[in-house]
Formats: C-alpha cells, structure tokens, sequence
C-alpha cells in the first residue's frame, strides 16, 4: 500500500503526538486548578481566607501561602491548612482584614512526584 | 541471494522515517531521565534524598550545593561530591544555589556568608566571609567560588529581589564546616 505524502505527515505527526501523550500522562503532577479569590479577580466583599487548590495530592514540606498588599503588608496569618475535596487538594490561610488595595498571592507546595509547583496572581478588593 | 534496489526517493523517505523515529525516541529518553515538564507549571523536581539540601522562605524556595574546588588539584578529594550541610574540610568551595522558582531568573539575587557565632539562635554573625554583587539569573542558578578558612558554623542568605518591592525576600541557608 502507498501512502500519499500528506497521508505519511499526518501519521508521523499523529505517532509523534501519541508518544508525547503518553509520556506527558505517565508524569503528570500537580497543577493549580482554582482559588479564592480567583486568579486576576476583583471582589467588593472581603474574605476571610486565601484558598489555593490543586488537582491532585501534594506534600506536606515547603508548602507556602501568602498574600502580601500593594502597598507592601502583609496580610495572611496563621498556619497553613489543608482542606481535602473530592477532585482537589486545598491550601487555606487566614487574611487580617483586607483594604481597598491590589494584592498579590504567592503559593507553593509540592507534588507528589516531587515537583515545585509555585505561583504567584494578583486581585483587588475595592471597598463597596 | 536476491538484490533489491531501492531508488532514491524510497531511500529519502526512509531516512526520513528513521529520523523522525529516532527523533521520537530521543524525546522520551530526555522525557524519562529529566521528567520534562510539559505544562510549564511546574519548574524543578526534588527528589526525597535531598530534602537537607532544599532551603525555602515564604516566597521563594532554594537549593543549596557545595563542591570542593577542582583548581585545588588534590588528588585525593572527589570533586564531583557534594555537600549539602556538612562540609568536612575547609579549604575554597564552589557554592552553587539552584533557584527552584521560575520568576526569580527575572530578578536581582545575591548571596552573603557569613560566619555564625555561638549566640546563632539569634540570628547573629561574627564575619562576612564574601558577598556577591546583585545578578540576575537567568539560567536559574548562581554559582560563587568561596575560601572558608576555618571551621564552624556558617549561613549563606540569599537575598531575592530588591529591598523596596514586594517580591523582596531571604532564604537562610545554614552549613557547618569541620576541619579535617
């Protein structure tokens, strides 16, 4: 059987593909899948705690949650804690009473295939 | 025997064939021995030997090597050993600090030793043994060549950047060096 040129492309870009695939899924490791408040957000009402969440589990070593505002505070405060959900694993810290200001939130924990996953995202809390 | 002769076009699209296989079969070999990242959201893999060598603050997170220097040209000393947090000889060292965070290869970091003294639970030193200038490293790690004279207790702080942002942080490292 002949196969056309762009036949032959197709499935050498589809084998190729494949491969990666599956190298990719053997190796996965955890992601940030959502937090509060949401990623580049701006909220009126303020909240208690920053919640980061990842999809799969992750260790309990170096972990790190911080907000810290604009004008250069810090507003997490407490331990960290973790909050299991069905789909997710979670990281929680308690927030002083925010200010109309833009924070930035800093995460950090690893996975369990021992990656750093690391971050950091902004939002805003305006006053209502 | 029977010979089989292959035009030149056939012998192209082999070759092309065969590349592409070995090619793909690079990929995965790199894949497997480095665990490539493919999402790009991740940046650095430890493995659970090396926790006494991972050093972190509350941004950023760090790890430290230290490697006897091969100028010294001694023939009894492993170059290539490293130490993490007991170095059993004085002598100069090179220093490697491997910065796990992705953003850091965007800003400013130096790196201070200095000497502890008894009273370390303090936080206190009794010497700068060297400090670095301000470099920003973009291939994610920085390496400093540092002569420890005399044994004791020492701590490199790596400063990541500047002091007026809000990304300004310092990871404390803490080592000992015996004297042999």
């Amino acid at each position: 059987m002949k196969l056309s040129p762009n036949r032959s492309s197709f499935l050498r870009f589809g084998f190729i593909s494949l491969l990666l695939t599956f190298t990719q899924a053997a190796f996965s490791h955890a992601i940030m899948t959502s937090s509060i408040p949401d990623k580049e957000s701006s909220i009126s009402d303020a909240v208690p705690a920053v919640i980061v969440c990842f999809n799969e589990d992750i260790g309990n070593e170096h972990r790190a949650l911080t907000v810290i505002s604009e004008s250069g505070n810090r507003f997490d405060t407490g331990p960290i804690e973790q909050i299991n959900k069905a789909q997710e694993l979670c990281l929680k810290k308690q927030l002083k009473s925010l200010t109309p200001d833009n924070y930035l939130v800093r995460y950090r924990a690893l996975s369990s295939d021992g990656h750093v996953v690391s971050g950091k995202y902004n939002f805003t809390f305006t006053a209502k | 025997m029977k010979n089989v002769i292959i035009s030149n076009k056939t012998l192209a699209k082999l070759s092309t064939i065969t590349v592409t296989v070995l090619l793909s079969l690079l990929a995965i070999a790199l894949s497997l021995a480095y665990k490539v990242d493919f999402t790009g959201n991740a940046v650095q893999l430890l493995n659970n030997t090396e926790d006494s060598c991972i050093h972190s603050s509350d941004f950023y997170i760090v790890r430290f090597s230290a490697y006897y220097d091969p100028g010294q040209q001694a023939s009894n000393v492993d170059y290539l050993q490293r130490f993490c947090q007991a170095v059993p000889d004085t002598g100069p060292l090179i220093v490697v600090i491997d910065l796990m965070d992705k953003d850091v290869r965007d800003m400013p970091v130096k790196v201070k030793f200095v000497k502890l003294n008894e009273n370390r639970a303090k936080g206190e030193y009794t010497s700068t043994i060297y400090e670095s200038p301000y470099t920003k490293p973009t291939t994610g790690f920085i390496k400093n060549k540092v002569r420890f004279l005399n044994a004791g207790d020492y701590a490199a702080y790596v400063e990541i950047g500047e002091k007026s942002s809000l990304d300004y942080d310092v990871v404390l490292i803490p080592f000992s060096i015996s004297s042999a």
